[in-house]
This record gives C-alpha cells, structure tokens and sequence, in this order.
C-alpha cells in the first residue's frame, strides 16, 4: 500500500478539476463543493484498479475525512 | 452449470439498425457544464440515438435483420430459428419474436421466441442458439438482441438519462459441424435485482395514479417509478467484482490466456468501469473496443454493436473473440468465439 | 446425452370460480355452449399474487417434495407472459429467492401456448449441448388479471396456475425430437394490445367493445378471436403431429399417451378423432382447471401420473399451440 502522500497524489490525478495540492489527510472530501455521485464512482475505480480493493457506497459514506478513507483501504490491505 | 463448451456455432454476420435522431451530453443542461464535461469523460458517451415515441424494437429489428439477410446472400427458407433478445418488446402477448417471423418474411417452419434479458442478453441468447443449432437440427438463426431503453428514461435524472442509446442488432449464425467450440460461462444472482429496475408498469406493480409522481432521490436525480432507476454504485461495485472473475474462469476453463484473443468485446455500460474491469484482467487497451461514445449503453445490443463499429474490418480475418455482458438482473455471462469472417455492413440509420 | 422430465409438480390459486359461480353471475350466458369446453371450475389468482409467486410456490413445492438439492440446480428457465417489471428478467428475481446458487444461469421464455413444448426443446438443447444436470423449468400464468370482467367466454374458459418441472440429464430418458411453427401473421388473433412497448395503458385503452355473443373486452384487457383459433387449431395440429412422427420414424401406434395444449375439450377431442387417437390414449386435463397457458401440458402429466396413466418408460406425444401465433409438439420418454 502505498503511503498517505502518493495515495493522495493519485487521487488528484484521477479526481480532474482539482487544484493540485487542494487535497490533505483532513480533507473532508464529500464536503468538497466539486463533489459528485462520479467522482465517488471514480474513487471506486481507483481502489479497484490501484490496490485491487473493493469499495462500496457504504464505505464511502461511513468516511469523513482522506485520514478515514485512507485507513479504510488500509486496513483491508491483504 | 455455469462453464460449457457448445461446437459449431460460426458467426456469420452482424447487423444494426439505431433511430436517426441523436441526442448529446454536450447539451444536458440539467446539470452544469463542469458536470457534463466531467460526465462526458468519465462515462466515455458523447452523443446517443434515441427512437421517437412509437417506435418500438421490433420496428428496428426487421429493417436490422432484412439487411443482415441481404448482406449474407442467405435464402429466406433456410432460417429456422429466430431468437429474439429483448425487455422491450410490443405485447405481453404474443411473444416479439414470433410477429418478427412474419415482418421479415421468414417462413412458418421457422421457430421463434423471445428471451428477456438486458445487458447479459447477448451472451445468454448466444449460448441457446449455439446448442440449439448443436442439438436441435436447425441449420441458420437469426439472433436479434436490443432494446428502446430510451423511453423510460427520466431526463433529470442525471445518473441514467446520459448514458442509454437505443439500437437493435441483427446476428446471423450458422452451424458449422466441423467448427471449433465456443465456450460459456453464464451467471446470475436475483439477490440484486432492484440494482437496475423498472418498479411500475408491469405486473409485480401495475401502472397507477402514483407511477407518475417523481422523487427527488437526491440531488440532480429525480425518478418516478416509472422510469429506469439505477443504483450507479451498486451496479459499478458488482460489474468490477463478478466480471472480471466470470472471465478468468472461462479462460481457466478453456486454458486461454488474454494473448489467446484478439478483442475482448464488452457491454458497453461506461468507460470508468469497464476500463477498471480491463485493468482489473492485465487486457491492452487495443483489444478493447468502444462504441460508447457514438452510442453509449445500448442494452443488448451493445456488444454486437461494438463488434459491427469498431472491428468490421478486422472481423475480416478469422479471429478469436471473448465477449462478456453484465449487469441488470444481477445477470452476467461470457463466452469465448472463433469467427472465419463476420459481413459487417453499415449501421442503419432510421 | 439425454434430458428427462424427472419430477412435476404444480400449485393452483387458493380462489375457485365455479360454473355455479359463472352461471349466477351471468345468468343469460349460453350453457349448453360453454358445457361443451370441458371445464367445470378454475382457479383464480389474487390481486397481489402473481405468476412469479405461483412459480415460487410450485419451484418449492418441487424441491421440498423431492429432496432437491438447490445446489445442483444449473439453469432456471421462467416461461410465462406476465413478468414481474420490464427490467429486471423474473428468472432472475426468482432465482434470487429460491435461493440457488451464483453460477445458474437463469432467463424468461415469454411464449404462451407453446411455451412449455419451447421451453422443453431450450432446456434439451441446454444439456445436451453444455452438460447441464438440472434444469428447473417453470410455467406460470396469472392471465385473469387481464381477463375483461365482462368478457364471458374467455372467463369461461381461462384459470390460472404454476407447473414446475424439473429436467434432469438421464441415460435412459429422452426428449425429441422436435417440430416448430411460427404464424407472426396472425399475431393478433390472441393479444393484450396496450401495456407493453408497443402502446402503453392510457384512457383510450379503457373502451370497452362488446362482440356480436356479449362478450367485452378493451385494449388493455386480452382479446381472443375464438373461432380463428378453433380453425388454425384445427388446420395445424394433425399435421404438426403427423411431422413429428415422421420425424421420430414412429407410428401412431409407438406413442403410449398424447397429452395436449388444454385450451377446450370440445376442441381436442375434435383433434383426437382427426388424428385417430384411441380414447384410452389420449388425455382431457381441463375440468378442474381451465386452460392455464404455459402450465396446460405439466399439470395433466402430474395428473395422469397421480392416475396412474403415465408411468415410467411411456412414450409421450406433447404439443402446444396458440397465441404467437406459435405450436410446437415433442416426444418424451418418462
């Protein structure tokens, strides 16, 4: 798994529209005004893609913060 | 069941017929322009044909298969078996297929029937022709798979109104004793049906005063139960979970590897998750062709559709296929197909 | 490789319409003509109760009375023309709530009268050619619900009911062959005319027409041309039977019990002595239940295996036909 840094700087690569930079561990991103159904199906992609964990709706929404959804996939590292 | 090999099934050739009239993401103005380029990207959809109220699938089939028909030199008589694909079709009763049979000018000794499915649709009426012409003593089938998606569709409802094309394909296939297999790998689970639903109109719910009314389910998606409802994060979780290990275990099963195919043909459901499936089995983008852009998510008809767009000229040359569809039901299927050469002449426009 | 029917059973609607019922609702209808039909009472299924509940019933009245393992059901094939929703598929749905496993595959087959005979040749083809072991099929039909209140004939003579059949793979049965016919010309000799693609149920569709016998019906109920379908019944029915025994290089005499679509007795028995059909061998099934579509053909095999008339090793002719319009007849050996 990468750490919290790179996981982050993937996310902006996916998440367009983003400034650069704009994303921190406290991030509450479903706060975020640019925020949507898609980037969300996006995240899951990435999960998917990236570190072959599988995300659901439900776990996006019991994540506040970057930190949350960062131990998330972390924890379900194999 | 679900792993099987049926021999002899050799697609012949492939045939579309898609309304006219075309709508584009571009100019969805339901939601903001940010929103729709970001739609646009990540759905991979740019532009849908939409058939005009009245217009129902089998007004689409016949024009499709009359063409496919014409397209292989094939004698009338000689088909016997038609099967057709379809949620959409005219009537409770009687069945599409068996109206089709008379529309296209086949003759009475020709079997036909419906099978309603949507986005595995394809695949699964592939496996019943293929081991009906196995078993059945039917020599050329028709397989007519598509929908009007198009007509249940609720324009605000961003999560499902960009997304849906209506087109119907025409697939000619014949028996070939000598021909290599085709191998099958057919799944679904009911657990999830309410995934992708039509709640009213049918009989579980008929129609009432209350069909009508929409919701807003959230924001920028407003439903009535008559329309498509779809849960976007449900289907995507599903699709990237089941097909990508429907697939590996056919290739297990017939002990392929991705080298062994040329083209990896899936359900056109949006690029974001069928790119996560491509990534998901290690498949080069070059084998994995799209039609979603000019037509977005056209039900069953979306693999045919691909194969005709996108791959006409390599259908050409004898190839190796895999195709696979998911989605609605929960239903999903893949199957592995030799083809010697597929006729693939233009999409028809109504 | 060879299929087999290896177990049926089916279940019936709690409600019963007598003809003491009929005749006290409509005491101006035509008795001596509607007596002849063959039927003396039906089932009718509730509001809320519908094909794919019938199905469910009879699929687990199957499994618990023959100790089916859920597990080693392959294919689930739902023949019936009232679904659940337009989308999802109701063998999807019902697979789901049967309980069977992810790797079924499982779809609807939407004919109507020939859809049990269809859904034999389908489910042959399946295993025969992809090695399934089992096949669940299951008929159902709910059509009173779209049975005009006034149409008195076709309440006469429609009930509704659910069949499930289990197919098994079996070196010593055999199913086939078959023979198919199609006639999308006179697709709308038997037809419900609103409420799919082709025309959606609006106001219009409520008008009621009486016919020339005072019989009602509209757009969104089912329409019957009565004598159209005794005559193609009647034109096609020998000769499809005829075909199949060319076919199968049997004789009339080979065939131990000819079980019939059950649309009215006076009708098959006017097929039976067409065909020179002994008594003895040939099978009225509709007293007790009307004609119920899809599950016409299952209902009189259980019936006539619970007489005793069908036992293990018989040769049967099975042959559906009517709405499509669309026939198709087959051999079995039990």
């Amino acid at each position: 798994m990468d750490d919290i840094k790179t996981f982050i700087g993937k996310l902006e690569a996916e998440l367009e529209g983003l400034t650069p930079g704009s994303l921190t561990p406290e991030t509450n991103y479903r706060q975020m005004p640019e925020w949507s159904s898609m980037h969300a199906l996006i995240l899951i992609a990435l999960a998917e893609t990236e570190y072959n964990i599988s995300v659901t709706g439900d776990d996006l929404r019991s994540c506040e913060t970057i930190n949350d959804l960062y131990a998330l996939l972390k924890s379900r590292t194999s | 069941m679900a792993i099987f090999s049926v021999r002899g099934t050799q697609v012949k050739g492939i045939a579309a017929c898609v309304p006219s009239a075309k709508e584009y993401n571009r100019d969805y103005d339901w939601i903001s322009e940010a929103e729709r380029n970001l739609l646009i990207k990540t759905t991979g959809i740019s532009s849908r044909h939409i058939a005009g109220k009245g217009t129902t699938t089998t007004d689409l089939a016949v024009p499709a298969a009359e063409l496919l028909i014409r397209s292989l030199g094939w004698d009338k008589n000689e088909i016997d078996l038609l099967v057709l694909v379809t949620q959409s079709r005219d009537y409770f009763l009687p069945s599409s297929g068996v109206i089709l049979q008379d529309r296209i000018g086949l003759p009475h000794t020709c079997a036909s029937f419906d099978i309603g499915l949507g986005c595995s649709g394809y695949v699964y009426g592939m496996s019943v022709v293929a081991s009906m012409l196995q078993t059945g003593g039917f020599r050329k089938a028709i397989l007519i798979a598509g929908d009007i998606s198009t007509v249940s569709l609720n324009y605000k409802d961003k999560s499902a109104y960009p997304l849906f094309g209506d087109a119907v394909t025409a697939t000619g296939i014949e028996f070939n004793p000598g021909g290599e297999a085709s191998d099958f790998n057919l799944q679904s689970d009911g657990g999830g049906f309410e995934a992708i639903i039509i709640q009213d109109g049918c009989v579980r719910n008929p129609p009432s005063d209350e069909s009508h009314i929409e919701h807003e389910v959230e924001k920028g998606i407003i439903r009535s139960r008559k329309n498509l409802w779809l849960n976007g994060m449900d289907i995507f979780n599903f699709s990237v979970r089941e097909a990508p290990k429907n697939i590996t275990a056919l290739m297990n099963f017939n002990g392929t590897t991705e080298k062994d195919y040329d083209f990896f043909v899936m359900h056109q459901a949006n690029l974001l998750m069928n790119e996560t499936i491509r990534k998901k089995l290690k498949i080069p983008a070059e084998k994995t062709p799209y039609s979603l852009k000019d037509y977005g998510n056209t039900s069953s008809a979306s693999i045919p559709l691909t194969i005709l767009t996108q791959c006409a000229e390599a259908a050409q040359q004898p190839r190796r296929w895999l195709l696979s569809g998911f989605g609605v039901g929960l239903s999903w299927a893949s199957c592995s197909l030799f083809t010697d050469k597929i006729i693939c002449p233009p999409v028809l426009e109504l | 490789m060879k299929a087999r029917i290896s177990a049926i059973e089916y279940v019936l609607p709690e409600k019963i319409y007598t003809n003491e019922d009929f005749f006290s609702e409509f005491p101006g209808a035509k008795a001596e003509t509607l007596l002849k039909t063959g039927v003396r009472k039906r089932h009718i299924a509730g509001k809320d109760e519908i094909s794919s509940d019938l199905a469910f019933r009879a699929a687990e009245k199957l499994i618990t009375e023959n100790n089916i393992d859920r597990s080693a059901i392959d294919f689930l094939l739902f023949n019936s023309a009232d679904i659940d929703y337009y989308t999802p598929a109701t063998a999807c749905v019902l697979q789901g709530r049967l309980g069977l496993k992810n790797s079924c595959g499982a779809m609807d087959i939407l004919n109507g009268c020939s859809g049990y005979v269809y859904s034999l040749g389908i489910a042959t083809g399946i295993m025969e050619s992809m090695g399934a072991k089992n096949i669940l099929l299951l008929n159902s039909s709910t059509l009173t619900r779209f049975i005009h209140p006034r149409d008195r004939a076709n309440r006469f003579l429609f009930g509704d009911a659910a069949a499930a059949s289990l197919i098994t793979f079996s070196e010593t049965g055999a199913i086939g062959p078959f023979v198919y016919g199609t006639d999308g010309k006179s697709f709308e000799k038997i037809i419900i005319r609103h409420g799919f693609a082709r025309h959606p149920v609006t106001q219009e569709s409520l008008t009621d027409r009486e016919d020339e016998y005072g019989n009602v019906t509209n757009d969104a109920s089912f329409y019957m041309d009565g004598v159209g379908i005794f005559l193609f019944s009647v034109r096609t029915v020998p000769p499809m039977i005829n075909e199949l025994l060319q076919k199968a290089g049997q004789t009339m005499d080979d065939v131990d019990l000819f079980v019939f679509h059950q649309p009215n007795a006076f009708l098959n028995e006017m097929l039976r002595k067409k065909l020179n059909i002994p008594e003895e061998k040939f099978v009225h099934c509709m007293a007790d239940f009307g004609n119920t579509v899809q599950s016409t053909i299952p209902i009189a095999l259980k019936e006539m295996q619970k007489q005793g008339r069908l036992r293990e090793g018989m040769n049967v002719v099975m042959t559906g036909f009517g709405t499509g319009l669309s026939w198709a007849a087959t051999l079995a050996r039990f």
